[in-house]
């Protein structure tokens, strides 16, 4: 059911006539590019120094190979280029590099002016050394293959410094850096994620099949993306467009999971039926049983989620336009023997650990469950200005609906819970985001650019007639940025400022029972600010350090909720006048790439003044259903501080990886651990590339072995009966290490290739509890999943 | 060059005319967000010799916290035939909710009245009445106060309701107790209501 609201359709429609009137926007690719590489004779494979390597004469970009053949171009703007490389006695040769999504990384040979052969080969590989002075992870195309089918949260789940807060199989929420929700910002394709983010059941409502590349910034980030990146960024890209007139390409995926007997599959098809207009359009479908531990079956944990995306672009030489439209849909079950209305209930649970009855597999979904629809529309486009493209202008709105109905296990009087939702959210968001970007220009001896721009959030809620979750508010939000990027020589310098303003008007229930709601105001201002800088240490070193300051305004969650909640036992109260909190974040981050090593290394100091929390307060409330601890919003001063990094190496057909992360969370008010913070992870991982064998191309296998530590650290509070108790009743479960199987390969079939793996997890079907997992106190976590995914990429 | 500056002139513009055009719309309906609670329970004891009857009702908000909760003062060597009411006041029907509870058959509910602290020897529960199946209910019985007794303490009154796909499976969980003695497991019985009215005897 889309609801879009007269008044909402006509912003919709002035927003999206004014653009189409104005052809602007785009993607937020602002960052600089470098083209590095190494440039060899093609017969004998030695160094070539002093080669030309020019990508633009009239502006000035190119370089030349120093003494071992090796070149290195950085604060490229990102554009595609024709790179001319030339030298004497040899045939000069060109080269199409595309710096628009990533820095490129080639190995050219070219050929004795007598030879007959040349040669390019593009690695095309990511250049970390350019992605700025914090830490970043990125989970590339074929990465993301090799986890398809699993949700968003699972897919980051195996970057360092990342972690899933799990509600069973199909809620996985990314935990960057120990922080999560509404600390994380979720960019959907240019377009920030706006839902009910802020519950730690709540899973970003994704298709985990539509984004081709996925990105994570760790820490506290971003001038450009607004309020709350407080954690992290989380920026899922589609595939740029195609714009060459040719045959429909696509890809059609098929996944099996064995362990919820889970099919999934994804057809995506894209072309351009005229040159620079290019259109993808891509479906996928997930449907799940009941999950199984190694013992028994995870009773109403089966889900069924569909997706569909459109995406239609026009691409000009001085400007471009593109649409985007998609729709997300799930229904998810929630484990039965989770779900508990009293505080005896929870007692027995927690005394038993396991379930109380057996439950037999199905597919079916029954009470308590979610339904979650997400529709999304948008706009953007850009328009490059001034002789030779000196300023480009961008902008982007988009249009959001997040509707949220959850059903409890049971309704009072024995009324049928499927027939009606416990609470039901309709949460839509208009954005538009306004930016204008120079061209790289040569200052103070080195190269730099500017961006400044301006954004808008329209937001409201709305609960229908039954069930009160979250107060019905309405909320502005605006904001206005600057930030520049500069490099010279090895040196990278990054600094940008923002200042946000928010505007809350929130319904609340006047606590008085008579079933009246009051209207409050509230607002919010704060600063944004972040200062980076980057320095190279050879051709293959480089360190960063990056200072960020991000805010974010108090969620209406931690303002105004007040009730019961069902998957904690706890009573829950807002605090209405709570303010911002603010993250200090410092880091340092070490790099390594070169073809057979790439390192990333960072360690950080995240303060958080005013830190919203929610604490145990140490009262108990009387309800018609017994009593319940009361927690209350509260704001402390914290502090978090980490390592976290990987490394792989390759020597020959090997590979050796090895990820970690170490976080100590502390409230420095009240001198106790944070709650939920990840426990300290290692993950160890060894594979081989064993070539051709017969038709089977390309065939790796690799181990994995997941190891982690149990989380000492939590605080806690008093009992009822006045003994010391975690805050969340129960010790973290034990350390738990995970041994995992991947096998890949392709095959030729006509024109294309088949892409298979199998996968095994949970390989010995180790009994696990993860201290993230909020399943860990009625069950264990999932035992064995043997997975098979086959992707047949089609057309050109 | 212009078009860049009269921009944010034009957004300026759409924003100051499409803003106010939708406060309207106000998400204010005090109607919105109505709960399916148990918002009130009714005790009402009445002496089985004629006199006055006794009543006591606990109230609850929204989110089923108590508001308040009425006391019982009861007399030595009475017996009274009790009536226990459920109602949701914030529904349209109030009383709708207290006919499913006591006449629903597809998952059943049982009430248990249970003397705590000094009343607990005093008073004694009897003649539970059936549901429609013929299964033990609750909701009306009969209350006995020992002659010569006094002090103050408490009845519990707690609301059980069992889950079961075919009706022996919820007779099996039943069971015929004059309390609840099978402990809360919620796949299976749950209290939907549990808490204390205070007593007094004199």
């Amino acid at each position: 059911m889309v609801l879009l609201p007269r008044c909402s359709a006509r912003i919709a429609l002035a927003v999206l006539s004014l653009l189409l009137s104005f052809p602007v926007l785009a993607q937020d690719r602002a960052s600089l590019r470098s083209f590095s590489g190494t440039v060899v004779d093609a017969q004998t494979g030695t160094a070539l120094p002093g080669v030309n390597v020019v990508l633009d004469a009239e502006r000035g970009l190119g370089g030349a190979t120093d003494e071992d053949g090796r070149f290195s171009i950085g604060g490229l703007p990102p554009e595609a280029f024709i790179v001319r490389f030339s030298y004497i006695g040899y045939e000069a040769d060109s080269l199409r590099i595309d710096l628009q999504r990533e820095s490129v990384r080639a190995r050219v040979a070219l050929d004795a002016i007598s030879a007959v052969i040349a040669e390019v080969v593009v690695e095309g590989e990511t250049e970390l050394l350019e992605q700025g002075a914090q830490a970043v992870s990125i989970l590339d195309t074929e990465a993301l293959e090799d986890a398809r089918g699993q949700t968003i949260g699972e897919t980051i789940s195996a970057l360092p410094g990342v972690t899933a807060l799990s509600t069973g199989p199909s809620i996985a929420k990314p935990v960057v850096r120990g922080l999560h929700s509404d600390r994380v910002v979720i960019l959907n394709n240019g377009v920030r994620q706006e839902s009910q983010q802020w519950g730690a059941e709540h899973a970003p409502e994704i298709d985990p099949f539509a984004p081709d590349r996925v990105e994570v910034i760790r820490g506290a980030a971003g001038v450009e993306h607004g309020v709350g990146a407080i954690g992290g960024v989380v920026r899922l890209e589609e595939a740029p467009l195609p714009t060459q007139v040719g045959e429909v390409s696509g890809q059609l995926s098929l996944h099996s999971f064995s362990n919820s007997r889970q099919g999934a599959g994804s057809l995506e098809m894209e072309g351009a039926p005229l040159p620079g207009l290019g259109v993808r359009v891509q479906g996928s479908l997930r449907r799940a049983g009941d999950a199984r531990t190694p013992e028994y079956v995870l009773g109403n944990t089966s889900f069924y989620e569909r997706g569909a995306n459109v995406t239609v672009g026009l691409e000009r030489s001085r400007w471009g336009v593109e649409a985007h439209g998609s729709v997300f849909a799930t229904d998810l079950g929630i484990y039965r023997g989770s779900h508990f209305n009293t505080l005896a209930g929870l007692d027995a649970i927690l005394e038993r650990g396991e379930p109380a009855v057996t439950y037999e597999f199905d597919y079916e979904i029954a009470a308590p469950k979610q339904d979650i629809r997400h529709y999304i529309g948008a706009v953007h486009g850009y328009v490059d200005l001034g002789p030779d493209g000196a300023l480009r202008v961008e902008g982007r709105y988009s249009f959001q609906q997040n509707e949220r109905a959850e059903f409890d296990a049971d309704r009072i009087g024995g009324r049928d819970p499927l027939e009606q939702p416990a609470f039901q959210l309709t949460l839509q968001t208009h954005t538009l985001d306004l930016k204008t970007r120079t061209a790289p220009l040569a200052v103070a001896g080195g190269n730099g650019f500017a961006v400044v721009g301006v954004s808008g959030i329209l937001q409201r809620n709305l609960n229908t007639e039954i069930g009160y979750l979250i107060p019905n508010f309405r909320a502005y939000t605006g904001g206005v940025f600057a930030r520049a990027e500069w490099v010279r020589g090895p040196l990278a310098l990054e600094a940008g400022s923002r200042v946000d303003y928010r505007w809350l008007r929130a319904f609340p229930r006047v606590r008085s029972g008579s079933g009246f709601v009051e209207r409050v105001v509230t607002d919010y201002a704060g600063w944004t600010g972040v200062l980076g800088a980057t320095y190279r240490l050879g051709t293959a070193w480089s360190l960063g350090a990056n200072i960020a300051t991000a805010w974010r305004p108090p969620g209406v969650n931690e303002l105004y909720s007040r009730g019961i909640h069902h998957g904690t036992a706890q009573f829950e109260t807002g605090t209405p006048g709570l303010g911002p909190e603010r993250a200090l974040e410092t880091s340092l981050t070490l790099r390594h790439q070169s073809s057979s090593l790439e390192l990333e290394v960072s360690g950080y100091v995240n303060r958080i003044g005013d830190y919203l929390y929610l604490r145990p307060s140490d009262e108990y409330i009387v309800t018609n259903r017994g009593v319940f601890p009361e927690f209350i919003y509260t704001q402390d001063d914290a502090v978090l501080v980490g390592f976290d990094g990987g490394a792989t190496q390759r020597l020959g057909r090997f590979a050796l990886g090895a990820t970690f992360a170490l976080i100590r969370g502390t409230n420095l008010s009240r001198d106790e651990a944070l709650l939920a913070m990840p426990a300290d992870r290692l993950g160890l991982s060894a594979g081989i590339d064993f070539g051709s064998w017969g038709p089977l191309r390309d065939l790796t296998a690799e181990t994995h072995l997941d190891l982690v530590r149990e989380q000492d650290r939590f605080p806690t509070r008093l009992d009822e009966d006045g003994s010391v108790i975690p805050v969340d009743y129960v010790e973290p479960p034990p350390g738990y290490a995970l041994l995992g199987l991947d096998l890949g390969g392709e095959i030729a079939m006509g024109p294309s290739v088949m892409r298979l793996s199998l996968s095994v997890d949970n390989l010995l079907d180790t009994r696990y509890r993860d201290y993230l997992s909020r399943y860990r106190y009625f069950a264990l976590d999932p035992g064995r999943n043997v997975v098979l995914r086959l992707a047949l990429p089609f057309g050109a | 060059m212009t078009q860049t500056r009269l921009f944010p002139l034009f957004l300026a513009a759409l924003l100051l005319v499409v803003l106010p055009a939708c406060d309207s719309e106000d998400p204010e309906d005090p109607i919105a967000g109505e709960e399916e609670v148990i918002s009130n329970v009714n005790i009402t004891l009445t002496p089985v010799g004629g006199g006055a009857a006794v009543t006591a009702e606990a109230v609850f908000d929204e989110e089923s916290v108590e508001v308040s909760i009425g006391a019982l003062a009861l007399t030595a060597g009475t017996t009274y035939n009790a009536v226990v009411v459920f109602t949701n006041r914030f529904e349209d029907d109030p009383l709708e909710l207290n006919e499913e509870i006591t006449e629903e058959e597809d998952i059943a509910h049982q009430i248990f009245i249970i003397p705590e602290g000094a009343t607990t020897g005093s008073i004694t529960i009897s003649n539970r009445n059936d549901d429609s199946a013929g299964q033990p209910l609750g909701s009306e019985f009969t209350l006995t106060v020992t002659a010569n007794a006094s002090g103050s303490g408490t009845l519990r009154l707690v609301l059980r309701h069992y889950e079961g796909t075919t009706d022996t499976e919820v007779v099996a969980q039943k069971g015929d107790d004059l309390t609840p003695t099978a402990q809360e497991i919620p796949e299976v019985v749950e209290n939907d209501v549990n808490f204390v009215y205070p007593v007094t005897i004199q």
